[in-house]
């Protein structure tokens, strides 16, 4: 059975790999036309992803930065934004299929993900820091020795303990549990049966707001202790430079006249966009 | 005129040869009663002289209908006519649990003979008024005694109007205080000159009833005469078999 | 806990909205699974080899794989293979049917042998038809003898609606974790706890009656 398993999984991604591409068959970039013919952006978000993308439980919509910033793009597009929630696993499936046209969401810069998608330039810092209970004992990466590490799947966090960088202290860890996202390891945190949380800091942070004194995030006297510094960016369909460079030339637009800035206060009280103002 | 014939009737399962070459005749208002020791294949008779199972040479032949003849089936209509002219009692009764005791009178001639319901309703009343059942009409067969089981099931056979009935060791499966009340039953049809061929181990009920008797062993018929020969019998081994049942 | 206040109206709502969905993917899954797995054991019955064999490999494929995978395939995986894309609630219920048919199939066939044999023979002697005896005879002695593995079955499908949110369909257990996420509380949960409950108690009381109804005989 499990060769049947392997087999079956092993098509899939074979076959999602050769679908790669958004082109039509005469091998012209149609990716900005097709856009502008449907009219819509197709957002692919896991909703549970504050702040970037997640739901308002006062209003039942989904909302947060990268949703603001979305959305103020495909004004300037003048096409809609539709939301698409998706399983955050599934996001390469579903871009190839042409489920979903972008994926904006906490996306951070990674090797693999540069082979595997079109990306937008970074318009955001990201840094890869752990989270822990307020009153537990640790406060250096050295004192995690022996500690369980929780960290959500298919995560840039997941990358960052991975790679060589941080391969020593990886080593050093009891285990590392990868959780289907991070509200459930938060909520393990709170339980005890994981010891820390290796986590994007925006989404440290909001969950830091929302439950004030319970945690805090790793920190020494030379500042926040990070895994890794990496860049937010936007996922597209691998070839479709025709629809990036639309989007970036928007984002460049609300960046220089700044509405970037302002959606920024309003989301984390600074200014941490870093879309360039010109070309 | 004879109901039923067969003739030179060969069958085997597996390496077994279960009839070796039977033939009997029974003329119409005839009852014929079949005995012999288990395995003999008495039951295997009366199931390929209803179809239930396929002979493998020989021919039969049921109310002039030859639905098969030197082991070639004719086509499904012929076989299927020559069915509906007989009837079979079971051992086990086999009545259907999930009809009431009327239904599982009527439902046969009304769905496979497309009778008319109302009238179906009347002889299905009749014919278990006849069994002595009318007050359990409405009941399930679940909620029955052997006895009275095994009178719906020929109350079933018989609201089919057959030309012959076959009965195959109908009071086997019975308490034998209870088997007084089907041969009873089954008297009384000979009486109105039903048609019948038993197999049975109702030795008395065969001398009594029968006007003719088979005896069969090993697949073969042994001896065939009038009742009161068969019980009379010079045959050796006709009579060492009877032998084995007391009261005779 | 902290966290962010809840709307409850607003929640309930959402979840009302999204156990629509559920049901949705239970009451088409039953009413096409039904039929299919009927023809499929009348297939897998069947003495051609032809017919009985692929029909064994579909049944191996759809109970020796998770219901998930399925799920995935369906969605993700016709596109590349076949340049097929179903809609997302569409290739949901068609990986669902394909999958509780094969396992109905099982039950009727348990249902079906479990028919004692002198059945058969008495319908044959009263001269039914095949069909008449399948329908009118075997069937209803079949339904009540396989209405509690059914019951098993359909409680399964009501919870086994959750799986769907793995191709993004938004039933009421995903919905119920973006509000978990977004409150920082875990009172939805409990909430979409009581919502299956609901449904499964509804289940429950209509097999009950049915049992009762064809308990008028043995």
């Amino acid at each position: 059975m499990k060769k049947v398993i392997a087999l079956l999984t092993a098509f899939m991604m074979l076959f999602s790999l050769v679908a790669c591409g958004g082109n039509d068959d005469d091998g012209a970039d149609n990716s900005w036309k097709n856009i502008e013919e449907a009219g819509k952006i197709v957002l692919g978000l896991d909703p549970s992803f504050p702040p970037m993308g997640y739901l308002d439980t006062q209003t039942g919509e989904y909302v947060g930065y990268d949703i603001d910033v979305a959305k103020a793009v495909a004004e300037k597009l003048d096409v809609e934004l539709v939301l698409q929630p998706i399983d955050w696993g599934m996001k390469l499936n579903e871009i190839n299929n042409g489920n979903i046209d972008v994926i904006w969401n906490g996306f951070s810069w990674t090797e693999q993900r540069a082979a595997e998608h079109s990306l937008s330039f970074p318009y955001m810092k990201n840094n890869q820091v752990i989270l822990v209970k307020t009153d537990s004992q640790y406060n250096t990466l050295e004192d995690l020795v022996g500690a369980i590490m929780g960290v959500q799947e298919d995560s840039s966090a997941l990358h960052a303990l991975e790679n060589d960088a941080n391969k020593a202290f990886a080593d050093t860890l009891k285990e590392t549990v990868i959780i289907g996202d991070y509200a459930k390891a938060v909520l393990e945190l709170q339980n005890d049966t994981i010891n820390a949380i290796a986590i994007d800091e925006v989404v440290a942070r909001f969950y830091l707001d929302s439950n004030p004194g319970a945690y805090r995030i790793l920190e020494t006297a030379d500042g926040v202790v990070s895994l890794a510094v990496e860049d937010y960016v936007i996922g597209f369909r691998l070839g479709d430079e025709a629809f990036v460079e639309k989007v970036e030339e928007a984002l460049i637009e609300l960046s220089a006249d700044g509405t970037l800035a302002k959606i920024s206060q309003e989301w984390f009280s600074a200014d941490v966009n870093t879309v360039p103002t010109t070309k | 005129m004879d109901v039923l014939r067969a003739d030179n009737i060969r069958k085997t399962f597996g390496d077994t040869e279960v009839l070796r070459g039977i033939s009997l005749r029974v003329k119409k208002g005839e009852v014929l009663a079949v005995i012999g020791p288990s395995g003999s294949g008495k039951s295997t008779l009366l199931r390929c002289i209803t179809q239930l199972e396929k002979v493998d040479e020989g021919s039969i032949e049921i109310s002039g209908i030859k639905f098969v003849e030197n082991g070639v089936y004719g086509d499904s209509k012929t076989c299927r006519d020559a069915l509906l002219c007989s009837g079979l009692v079971f051992q086990n009764f086999n009545l259907f649990p999930h009809f009431s005791v009327l239904e599982n009178v009527m439902h046969p001639p009304v769905n496979v003979l497309k009778k008319d319901k109302e009238e179906t309703r009347l002889l299905a009343m009749s014919l278990l008024e006849k069994m002595g059942l009318a007050d359990k009409a409405d009941s399930y067969p679940f909620q029955l005694s052997g006895g009275q089981k095994q009178r719906v099931s020929i109350a079933r056979a018989l609201a089919m109007k057959p030309d012959i009935l076959m009965f195959d060791e109908p009071t086997s499966a019975l308490d034998p205080e209870l088997t007084g009340e089907i041969l009873k039953v089954m008297r009384d049809l000979a009486k109105d000159n039903m048609t019948m061929v038993v197999v049975t181990h109702e030795m008395k009920f065969a001398r009594e009833v029968a006007d003719y008797v088979i005896f069969m062993e090993n697949g073969v018929i042994i001896e065939e005469a009038k009742a009161d020969e068969i019980f009379n019998s010079a045959n050796e081994r006709t009579r060492a078999f009877l032998e084995g049942y007391s009261g005779l | 806990m902290g966290g962010n206040a809840i709307n409850y109206g607003l929640l309930l709502q959402q979840m009302l909205s999204a156990t629509f969905v559920s049901l949705e993917l239970f009451f088409f899954t039953t009413i096409a699974a039904i039929p299919l797995g009927l023809l499929v054991t009348v297939m897998r019955m069947s003495r051609v080899k032809i017919i009985n064999i692929p029909t064994r490999i579909y049944i191996l494929l759809m109970r020796g794989t998770p219901l998930m995978l399925q799920l995935m395939f369906m969605y993700y995986a016709l596109k590349p293979l076949f340049g097929i894309q179903l809609p997302r609630m569409t290739a949901a219920v068609v990986a669902y049917i394909l999958n509780y048919a094969a396992y109905f199939c099982e039950i009727f066939r348990g249902g079906i042998e479990a028919i004692d044999n002198g059945q058969y023979e008495a319908a044959k002697v009263l001269g039914y038809t095949q069909v008449d005896t399948f329908f009118k005879i075997i069937l209803p002695q079949v339904v009540k003898i396989i209405l509690p593995s059914m019951s098993n079955e359909f409680i399964t499908l009501v919870k086994d609606t959750a799986l769907a949110q793995i191709i993004a369909v938004n039933e009421l257990m995903k919905i119920t974790e973006y509000w978990v996420t977004g409150s920082v509380n875990m009172t939805p949960f409990v909430i979409a706890g009581v919502f299956y409950l609901t449904m499964n108690a509804v289940v429950t009381r209509v097999f009950d009656f049915m049992e009762k109804k064809l308990s008028y005989y043995r």
